[in-house]
Protein backbone atom coordinates (compact mmCIF):
# COMPACT_ATOMS: atom_id res chain seq x y z
CA UNK A 1 0.00 0.00 0.00
CA UNK A 2 1.60 3.60 -0.50
CA UNK A 3 0.76 6.18 1.49
CA UNK A 4 -1.97 7.55 -0.85
CA UNK A 5 -3.51 3.97 -1.34
CA UNK A 6 -6.87 3.15 0.06
CA UNK A 7 -6.23 0.56 3.02
CA UNK A 8 -7.32 -2.66 2.34
CA UNK A 9 -9.17 -3.09 5.41
CA UNK A 10 -12.57 -1.71 5.37
CA UNK A 11 -11.92 -1.09 9.49
CA UNK A 12 -9.49 1.37 8.79
CA UNK A 13 -11.20 4.27 7.63
CA UNK A 14 -14.87 3.58 9.65
CA UNK A 15 -15.10 2.41 13.27
CA UNK A 16 -18.79 2.89 13.43
CA UNK A 17 -19.25 -0.02 15.31
CA UNK A 18 -17.16 1.36 17.88
CA UNK A 19 -19.11 4.09 17.73
CA UNK A 20 -22.77 2.51 17.85
CA UNK A 21 -22.33 -0.03 20.01
CA UNK A 22 -22.59 -0.87 23.70
CA UNK A 23 -19.99 -3.24 23.41
CA UNK A 24 -21.11 -6.18 26.07
CA UNK A 25 -17.63 -7.97 27.12
CA UNK A 26 -17.18 -11.64 29.04
CA UNK A 27 -15.05 -12.61 31.68
CA UNK A 28 -12.48 -13.89 29.72
CA UNK A 29 -12.42 -10.04 28.15
CA UNK A 30 -12.32 -8.57 31.36
CA UNK A 31 -9.06 -10.92 32.68
CA UNK A 32 -7.07 -10.49 29.02
CA UNK A 33 -7.35 -6.44 29.07
CA UNK A 34 -6.84 -6.13 32.96
CA UNK A 35 -3.81 -8.03 32.47
CA UNK A 36 -2.13 -7.23 29.37
CA UNK A 37 -3.37 -3.11 30.14
CA UNK A 38 -2.69 -3.55 33.35
CA UNK A 39 -5.58 -1.60 34.10
CA UNK A 40 -8.05 -2.69 36.99
CA UNK A 41 -12.04 -3.46 35.36
CA UNK A 42 -13.25 -0.34 37.24
CA UNK A 43 -10.98 1.72 34.49
CA UNK A 44 -12.64 0.11 31.44
CA UNK A 45 -15.91 -1.34 32.00
CA UNK A 46 -19.14 -0.37 33.24
CA UNK A 47 -21.94 -2.52 34.46
CA UNK A 48 -25.07 -2.34 32.81
CA UNK A 49 -28.33 -3.48 33.98
CA UNK A 50 -30.23 -6.13 31.90
CA UNK A 51 -33.55 -4.96 30.41
CA UNK A 52 -34.11 -9.15 29.63
CA UNK A 53 -31.94 -10.90 32.29
CA UNK A 54 -30.06 -13.27 30.31
CA UNK A 55 -27.87 -15.75 31.17
CA UNK A 56 -24.83 -13.79 31.52
CA UNK A 57 -26.25 -12.03 33.97
CA UNK A 58 -24.64 -10.91 37.42
CA UNK A 59 -26.15 -10.34 40.39
CA UNK A 60 -25.08 -8.03 43.16
CA UNK A 61 -28.11 -8.88 45.29
CA UNK A 62 -30.11 -11.83 45.54
CA UNK A 63 -33.80 -11.02 43.77
CA UNK A 64 -31.99 -7.83 42.52
CA UNK A 65 -31.10 -7.21 38.83
CA UNK A 66 -29.04 -8.83 36.56
CA UNK A 67 -25.80 -6.77 35.68
CA UNK A 68 -23.81 -7.31 32.06
CA UNK A 69 -20.65 -5.81 31.40
CA UNK A 70 -19.39 -3.63 28.54
CA UNK A 71 -16.65 -1.22 27.64
CA UNK A 72 -16.60 2.18 28.82
CA UNK A 73 -16.92 5.01 26.76
CA UNK A 74 -15.06 7.91 25.94
CA UNK A 75 -17.28 10.55 27.32
CA UNK A 76 -20.56 10.11 28.27
CA UNK A 77 -21.78 6.24 29.00
CA UNK A 78 -23.94 6.65 26.00
CA UNK A 79 -24.75 4.43 22.47
CA UNK A 80 -23.44 6.60 20.17
CA UNK A 81 -20.29 7.29 21.81
CA UNK A 82 -16.35 5.91 20.69
CA UNK A 83 -15.40 3.40 22.72
CA UNK A 84 -12.80 4.04 25.47
CA UNK A 85 -9.99 2.12 23.55
CA UNK A 86 -10.65 3.74 19.80
CA UNK A 87 -7.97 5.64 18.45
CA UNK A 88 -9.07 8.34 16.34
CA UNK A 89 -6.22 9.18 13.93
CA UNK A 90 -6.45 12.06 11.26
CA UNK A 91 -8.63 11.97 7.70
CA UNK A 92 -11.57 10.11 9.46
CA UNK A 93 -9.27 6.53 10.43
CA UNK A 94 -9.88 4.72 13.67
CA UNK A 95 -8.06 2.30 14.74
CA UNK A 96 -8.92 -0.22 18.29
CA UNK A 97 -6.55 0.69 20.66
CA UNK A 98 -6.43 -2.90 22.21
CA UNK A 99 -6.64 -4.89 18.62
CA UNK A 100 -4.50 -7.34 20.05
CA UNK A 101 -6.68 -7.88 22.94
CA UNK A 102 -9.77 -6.75 21.53
CA UNK A 103 -12.71 -8.58 23.32
CA UNK A 104 -14.14 -11.67 21.71
CA UNK A 105 -17.51 -10.59 20.33
CA UNK A 106 -15.05 -7.62 18.29
CA UNK A 107 -13.22 -10.23 16.54
CA UNK A 108 -16.55 -11.92 15.23
CA UNK A 109 -18.07 -8.67 13.97
CA UNK A 110 -20.02 -8.45 11.48
CA UNK A 111 -19.96 -11.80 11.09
CA UNK A 112 -22.16 -14.50 12.60
CA UNK A 113 -22.75 -18.50 11.95
CA UNK A 114 -25.92 -21.01 11.78
CA UNK A 115 -25.23 -24.32 11.05
CA UNK A 116 -21.75 -23.50 10.56
CA UNK A 117 -22.49 -21.52 7.68
CA UNK A 118 -20.29 -17.73 8.12
CA UNK A 119 -22.81 -14.66 7.18
CA UNK A 120 -22.40 -10.99 7.83
CA UNK A 121 -25.15 -9.97 9.92
CA UNK A 122 -28.12 -8.07 8.39
CA UNK A 123 -27.95 -5.88 10.65
CA UNK A 124 -24.59 -4.67 10.92
CA UNK A 125 -22.86 -0.94 10.36
CA UNK A 126 -20.59 -1.69 7.99
CA UNK A 127 -20.49 0.46 4.49
CA UNK A 128 -22.07 -1.09 1.67
CA UNK A 129 -19.48 -3.78 -0.32
CA UNK A 130 -17.12 -3.88 2.81
CA UNK A 131 -17.29 -7.42 3.25
CA UNK A 132 -17.72 -9.42 -0.56
CA UNK A 133 -17.87 -13.31 -0.58
CA UNK A 134 -14.25 -14.13 -0.44
CA UNK A 135 -13.91 -11.49 2.75
CA UNK A 136 -17.08 -13.38 4.79
CA UNK A 137 -15.66 -16.93 3.51
CA UNK A 138 -12.12 -16.56 5.27
CA UNK A 139 -10.95 -18.91 8.00
CA UNK A 140 -10.30 -16.18 10.44
CA UNK A 141 -14.15 -15.18 10.76
CA UNK A 142 -14.82 -18.76 11.94
CA UNK A 143 -12.11 -18.75 14.05
CA UNK A 144 -13.55 -16.02 15.70
CA UNK A 145 -17.08 -17.26 16.18
CA UNK A 146 -16.02 -20.84 17.32
CA UNK A 147 -13.73 -18.69 20.02
CA UNK A 148 -16.85 -16.25 20.97
CA UNK A 149 -19.16 -19.34 21.74
CA UNK A 150 -16.61 -21.00 23.59
CA UNK A 151 -15.75 -18.06 26.07
CA UNK A 152 -19.23 -17.02 26.37
CA UNK A 153 -19.96 -20.89 27.31
CA UNK A 154 -17.52 -20.88 30.07
CA UNK A 155 -18.44 -17.08 30.93
CA UNK A 156 -22.18 -18.12 31.84
CA UNK A 157 -21.00 -21.13 33.85
CA UNK A 158 -18.81 -18.35 35.75
CA UNK A 159 -21.23 -16.11 36.30
CA UNK A 160 -23.64 -18.85 37.28
CA UNK A 161 -20.92 -19.90 40.30
CA UNK A 162 -21.08 -16.14 41.58
CA UNK A 163 -24.83 -15.71 41.30
CA UNK A 164 -25.84 -18.97 43.10
CA UNK A 165 -22.83 -17.38 45.47
CA UNK A 166 -24.92 -14.46 46.18
CA UNK A 167 -28.33 -16.04 46.45
CA UNK A 168 -26.86 -18.20 49.56
CA UNK A 169 -26.20 -14.73 51.31
CA UNK A 170 -29.55 -13.25 50.66
CA UNK A 171 -28.75 -10.10 53.35
CA UNK A 172 -25.93 -8.83 51.44
CA UNK A 173 -25.04 -6.44 48.55
CA UNK A 174 -21.87 -7.21 47.10
CA UNK A 175 -19.73 -4.26 45.77
CA UNK A 176 -19.18 -4.26 41.94
CA UNK A 177 -15.15 -4.64 42.98
CA UNK A 178 -15.95 -8.12 44.45
CA UNK A 179 -17.60 -9.61 41.58
CA UNK A 180 -14.11 -8.28 39.55
CA UNK A 181 -12.25 -9.70 42.49
CA UNK A 182 -13.76 -13.06 41.31
CA UNK A 183 -13.44 -12.83 38.15
CA UNK A 184 -9.80 -12.29 37.63
CA UNK A 185 -9.46 -15.19 40.07
CA UNK A 186 -11.67 -17.45 38.27
CA UNK A 187 -9.67 -16.64 34.94
CA UNK A 188 -6.29 -16.77 36.35
CA UNK A 189 -7.01 -20.36 36.94
CA UNK A 190 -8.86 -21.28 34.07
CA UNK A 191 -5.17 -19.49 32.30
CA UNK A 192 -3.77 -22.39 34.09
CA UNK A 193 -5.64 -24.69 32.54
CA UNK A 194 -5.25 -23.30 29.24
CA UNK A 195 -1.29 -23.39 29.47
CA UNK A 196 -1.65 -27.37 30.50
CA UNK A 197 -3.68 -28.05 27.61
CA UNK A 198 -1.81 -26.07 25.36
CA UNK A 199 -2.22 -24.02 22.01
CA UNK A 200 -2.02 -26.48 19.54
CA UNK A 201 -4.98 -28.52 21.67
CA UNK A 202 -7.02 -25.81 22.57
CA UNK A 203 -6.89 -24.44 18.69
CA UNK A 204 -8.73 -28.18 18.20
CA UNK A 205 -11.29 -27.69 21.18
CA UNK A 206 -11.92 -24.30 19.64
CA UNK A 207 -12.98 -25.29 16.39
CA UNK A 208 -14.77 -27.84 17.15
CA UNK A 209 -16.60 -25.77 19.90
CA UNK A 210 -20.87 -26.45 19.03
CA UNK A 211 -22.28 -22.93 17.78
CA UNK A 212 -26.09 -22.72 16.83
CA UNK A 213 -28.26 -24.83 16.87
CA UNK A 214 -27.27 -26.83 19.73
CA UNK A 215 -28.40 -29.63 21.57
CA UNK A 216 -30.97 -29.20 24.24
CA UNK A 217 -30.26 -31.77 26.73
CA UNK A 218 -27.52 -32.82 29.30
CA UNK A 219 -24.34 -33.00 27.18
CA UNK A 220 -23.20 -36.13 28.66
CA UNK A 221 -26.36 -37.22 27.42
CA UNK A 222 -25.82 -35.48 24.43
CA UNK A 223 -22.30 -36.12 23.45
CA UNK A 224 -21.32 -39.28 25.73
CA UNK A 225 -17.66 -40.12 27.08
CA UNK A 226 -15.83 -36.88 27.52
CA UNK A 227 -12.24 -38.45 27.10
CA UNK A 228 -13.25 -39.11 23.65
CA UNK A 229 -14.71 -35.31 22.92
CA UNK A 230 -12.25 -33.02 23.66
CA UNK A 231 -13.99 -29.72 24.14
CA UNK A 232 -16.39 -31.49 26.37
CA UNK A 233 -13.64 -32.47 28.66
CA UNK A 234 -12.25 -28.93 28.37
CA UNK A 235 -16.00 -27.67 29.52
CA UNK A 236 -15.88 -30.10 32.29
CA UNK A 237 -12.40 -29.38 33.48
CA UNK A 238 -13.07 -25.61 33.31
CA UNK A 239 -16.45 -26.57 35.17
CA UNK A 240 -14.74 -28.56 37.60
CA UNK A 241 -11.89 -25.12 38.60
CA UNK A 242 -15.18 -22.98 38.74
CA UNK A 243 -17.04 -25.35 40.71
CA UNK A 244 -13.72 -25.21 42.92
CA UNK A 245 -14.79 -21.11 44.05
CA UNK A 246 -17.37 -21.23 46.51
CA UNK A 247 -17.00 -24.98 47.48
CA UNK A 248 -19.97 -24.89 49.87
CA UNK A 249 -22.54 -24.39 46.99
CA UNK A 250 -23.60 -27.37 45.74
CA UNK A 251 -21.92 -27.57 42.18
CA UNK A 252 -24.78 -27.65 39.05
CA UNK A 253 -26.27 -31.38 38.48
CA UNK A 254 -26.25 -30.88 34.82
CA UNK A 255 -24.35 -29.30 32.48
CA UNK A 256 -26.05 -28.09 29.14
CA UNK A 257 -25.21 -25.46 26.42
CA UNK A 258 -27.04 -22.23 25.90
CA UNK A 259 -29.58 -21.76 23.12
CA UNK A 260 -28.93 -18.55 22.47
CA UNK A 261 -26.68 -15.37 24.41
CA UNK B 1 -2.67 -17.68 27.62
CA UNK B 2 0.98 -17.16 29.28
CA UNK B 3 1.45 -13.37 30.28
CA UNK B 4 4.15 -12.22 28.43
CA UNK B 5 7.28 -11.42 30.59
CA UNK B 6 7.07 -8.07 31.34
CA UNK B 7 10.24 -6.17 31.66
CA UNK B 8 10.65 -4.37 34.80
CA UNK B 9 10.59 -0.84 32.85
CA UNK B 10 7.78 -2.13 31.20
CA UNK B 11 5.71 -3.03 34.31
CA UNK B 12 6.67 0.67 35.56
CA UNK B 13 5.69 2.20 32.68
CA UNK B 14 2.42 0.42 32.27
CA UNK B 15 1.83 1.62 36.33
CA UNK B 16 2.14 5.36 35.10
CA UNK B 17 -1.39 6.66 35.22
CA UNK B 18 -0.53 10.11 33.73
CA UNK B 19 2.21 9.45 30.66
CA UNK B 20 3.07 12.98 31.12
CA UNK B 21 5.78 11.84 28.29
CA UNK B 22 3.05 11.55 25.79
CA UNK B 23 1.75 15.46 26.37
CA UNK B 24 4.53 16.98 26.55
CA UNK B 25 7.10 15.04 24.39
CA UNK B 26 7.09 16.13 20.85
CA UNK B 27 7.68 12.17 19.13
CA UNK B 28 10.50 12.20 16.21
CA UNK B 29 9.82 8.68 14.97
CA UNK B 30 12.09 6.82 12.40
CA UNK B 31 11.41 5.99 9.23
CA UNK B 32 10.96 2.37 10.48
CA UNK B 33 8.71 3.20 13.01
CA UNK B 34 6.38 4.60 10.34
CA UNK B 35 6.41 1.53 8.52
CA UNK B 36 5.79 -0.51 11.42
CA UNK B 37 2.65 1.30 12.63
CA UNK B 38 1.63 2.04 9.07
CA UNK B 39 1.71 -1.78 7.75
CA UNK B 40 0.51 -3.26 11.43
CA UNK B 41 -2.67 -0.55 11.54
CA UNK B 42 -3.23 -0.69 7.38
CA UNK B 43 -3.63 2.99 7.55
CA UNK B 44 -1.25 6.16 5.40
CA UNK B 45 1.33 7.34 7.62
CA UNK B 46 -0.91 10.95 7.22
CA UNK B 47 -2.93 9.84 9.53
CA UNK B 48 -0.47 9.72 12.49
CA UNK B 49 2.18 12.33 11.00
CA UNK B 50 2.70 15.62 10.94
CA UNK B 51 5.92 17.26 9.63
CA UNK B 52 7.67 20.59 10.38
CA UNK B 53 10.40 22.68 9.25
CA UNK B 54 14.29 21.97 10.95
CA UNK B 55 15.26 24.92 11.26
CA UNK B 56 18.89 24.03 10.01
CA UNK B 57 19.82 20.69 7.97
CA UNK B 58 19.71 17.49 9.46
CA UNK B 59 20.90 13.55 8.52
CA UNK B 60 16.78 13.01 9.33
CA UNK B 61 15.70 16.21 7.21
CA UNK B 62 13.91 15.55 4.15
CA UNK B 63 13.10 17.98 1.36
CA UNK B 64 10.45 18.46 -0.94
CA UNK B 65 11.79 20.81 -3.53
CA UNK B 66 15.31 21.15 -4.26
CA UNK B 67 16.64 23.74 -2.09
CA UNK B 68 13.79 23.96 0.11
CA UNK B 69 13.42 23.86 3.34
CA UNK B 70 14.64 20.76 5.34
CA UNK B 71 11.44 19.08 7.15
CA UNK B 72 10.93 16.86 9.85
CA UNK B 73 8.40 14.06 10.95
CA UNK B 74 6.97 13.38 14.27
CA UNK B 75 3.48 11.63 15.56
CA UNK B 76 0.39 14.45 15.53
CA UNK B 77 -1.02 15.26 18.65
CA UNK B 78 -4.66 14.89 19.29
CA UNK B 79 -6.89 18.45 19.28
CA UNK B 80 -7.59 19.42 22.36
CA UNK B 81 -9.73 22.00 24.15
CA UNK B 82 -7.49 21.58 27.26
CA UNK B 83 -5.32 25.11 27.74
CA UNK B 84 -3.29 24.19 31.04
CA UNK B 85 -2.07 20.89 29.46
CA UNK B 86 0.06 20.29 26.07
CA UNK B 87 -2.03 17.88 23.85
CA UNK B 88 -1.41 14.13 23.81
CA UNK B 89 -0.13 11.76 21.36
CA UNK B 90 -2.58 10.89 19.06
CA UNK B 91 -2.42 7.15 19.67
CA UNK B 92 -2.68 8.18 23.61
CA UNK B 93 -5.68 6.60 25.55
CA UNK B 94 -7.38 7.87 28.60
CA UNK B 95 -10.14 6.36 30.91
CA UNK B 96 -13.07 7.52 32.61
CA UNK B 97 -10.58 7.55 36.14
CA UNK B 98 -7.45 9.13 34.25
CA UNK B 99 -5.28 6.21 33.70
CA UNK B 100 -3.63 6.48 30.24
CA UNK B 101 -2.59 3.83 27.82
CA UNK B 102 -0.53 3.83 24.34
CA UNK B 103 -3.06 2.66 21.45
CA UNK B 104 0.03 1.33 19.78
CA UNK B 105 1.30 -1.02 23.19
CA UNK B 106 4.53 -2.60 21.45
CA UNK B 107 4.09 -1.30 18.04
CA UNK B 108 4.87 2.74 19.74
CA UNK B 109 7.78 3.85 18.04
CA UNK B 110 11.79 3.03 19.48
CA UNK B 111 12.12 6.28 20.71
CA UNK B 112 8.88 5.85 23.49
CA UNK B 113 10.37 2.37 24.19
CA UNK B 114 13.60 3.67 25.49
CA UNK B 115 12.22 6.84 27.12
CA UNK B 116 13.89 7.73 29.21
CA UNK B 117 17.03 6.34 28.28
CA UNK B 118 20.11 7.30 26.17
CA UNK B 119 23.75 5.90 25.52
CA UNK B 120 26.65 8.11 25.35
CA UNK B 121 29.92 6.64 24.56
CA UNK B 122 28.28 3.18 24.99
CA UNK B 123 27.37 4.27 28.63
CA UNK B 124 23.64 3.52 28.97
CA UNK B 125 22.47 7.18 31.14
CA UNK B 126 18.72 8.38 32.45
CA UNK B 127 18.22 11.59 30.82
CA UNK B 128 17.95 13.32 33.86
CA UNK B 129 15.61 15.90 33.26
CA UNK B 130 12.93 13.66 31.49
CA UNK B 131 9.75 15.49 32.11
CA UNK B 132 8.38 12.24 33.40
CA UNK B 133 5.65 13.61 37.01
CA UNK B 134 5.03 9.49 37.77
CA UNK B 135 8.49 9.04 39.19
CA UNK B 136 12.13 10.11 39.02
CA UNK B 137 13.49 7.24 36.61
CA UNK B 138 17.07 5.48 37.54
CA UNK B 139 18.91 3.09 35.88
CA UNK B 140 17.48 1.06 39.05
CA UNK B 141 14.30 0.68 37.00
CA UNK B 142 15.96 -1.05 34.17
CA UNK B 143 17.50 -4.06 32.75
CA UNK B 144 20.89 -2.66 31.52
CA UNK B 145 21.82 -5.09 28.91
CA UNK B 146 18.15 -4.75 27.66
CA UNK B 147 17.73 -1.02 27.25
CA UNK B 148 21.40 -1.49 25.91
CA UNK B 149 20.30 -3.32 23.59
CA UNK B 150 17.18 -1.20 23.24
CA UNK B 151 18.81 2.08 22.72
CA UNK B 152 21.64 0.44 20.27
CA UNK B 153 18.41 -0.62 18.41
CA UNK B 154 17.66 2.47 18.35
CA UNK B 155 20.17 4.04 17.27
CA UNK B 156 20.30 2.03 14.16
CA UNK B 157 17.12 1.93 13.25
CA UNK B 158 17.86 6.31 13.44
CA UNK B 159 21.61 5.46 11.01
CA UNK B 160 19.12 3.83 8.65
CA UNK B 161 16.57 6.40 8.17
CA UNK B 162 19.13 9.09 7.84
CA UNK B 163 20.74 6.57 4.94
CA UNK B 164 16.75 6.25 3.52
CA UNK B 165 16.53 10.18 4.05
CA UNK B 166 19.52 10.83 2.20
CA UNK B 167 18.36 8.51 -0.94
CA UNK B 168 15.61 10.51 -1.46
CA UNK B 169 17.46 13.93 -1.20
CA UNK B 170 19.86 13.12 -3.79
CA UNK B 171 16.68 11.93 -6.62
CA UNK B 172 15.63 15.73 -6.07
CA UNK B 173 19.10 16.59 -7.18
CA UNK B 174 18.25 14.61 -10.64
CA UNK B 175 14.48 14.84 -10.71
CA UNK B 176 13.38 18.53 -9.23
CA UNK B 177 9.74 18.82 -9.44
CA UNK B 178 8.50 19.55 -6.29
CA UNK B 179 6.87 16.87 -4.24
CA UNK B 180 4.07 16.54 -1.46
CA UNK B 181 4.37 15.07 1.68
CA UNK B 182 2.52 11.89 0.60
CA UNK B 183 5.08 11.42 -1.87
CA UNK B 184 7.56 11.46 0.68
CA UNK B 185 5.06 8.83 2.94
CA UNK B 186 5.16 6.92 -0.36
CA UNK B 187 8.73 6.35 -0.50
CA UNK B 188 9.68 5.57 3.03
CA UNK B 189 7.14 2.93 3.30
CA UNK B 190 8.43 1.52 -0.53
CA UNK B 191 11.82 1.99 0.83
CA UNK B 192 11.08 -0.24 3.86
CA UNK B 193 9.29 -2.81 2.50
CA UNK B 194 12.48 -3.02 0.77
CA UNK B 195 14.19 -3.02 3.15
CA UNK B 196 12.17 -5.17 5.94
CA UNK B 197 12.74 -7.96 7.83
CA UNK B 198 14.76 -5.83 10.02
CA UNK B 199 15.65 -5.98 14.01
CA UNK B 200 11.99 -4.51 14.51
CA UNK B 201 10.04 -6.92 12.81
CA UNK B 202 7.63 -7.04 9.90
CA UNK B 203 3.41 -6.42 10.66
CA UNK B 204 1.56 -8.87 11.66
CA UNK B 205 -1.09 -8.55 8.91
CA UNK B 206 -3.94 -7.73 11.05
CA UNK B 207 -7.32 -7.66 9.38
Amino acid sequence: MAASDPPHNPCATCGACCRSYIVPVCGYDVWLISRRERLSPEDFLMACRQQQPGLDGFHLQHAGPGYGLALDKNGPFQIKQPCVFLVRLNDGHERCGIYDHRPVVCQGYPMAMWSGQVFQRSESLCPPGAWPLPAVLRPSWRTAIQRFYMYMDVYIAVVARWNAWVAAHPAVEFPLPSYFNYLLNVYDRLDQLNTEVGDAALETIRAAWPTVPRPEEDLLTAYGRPEEVPWLDYFLRAQAIIAGFYPQIPAAAQVRLAQTF
Amino acid sequence: MNDPALTRKEATWLACKPKTCCYTAFVVPTGRDIWRIARTLDVPPVTFLVYFQAPAPRRDAFQLAPAGPYFRIALAKQATRRKKSPPPCIFLLRTRSGYHRCGLGADRPQVCHTFPADMVNGILYIQPESGCTCRRWTLADVEIAEETAAVRERQRDSEEYCGVVARWNATLATDPAPRAFTDYCDYVLAAYDALAPAATGAPDGRE
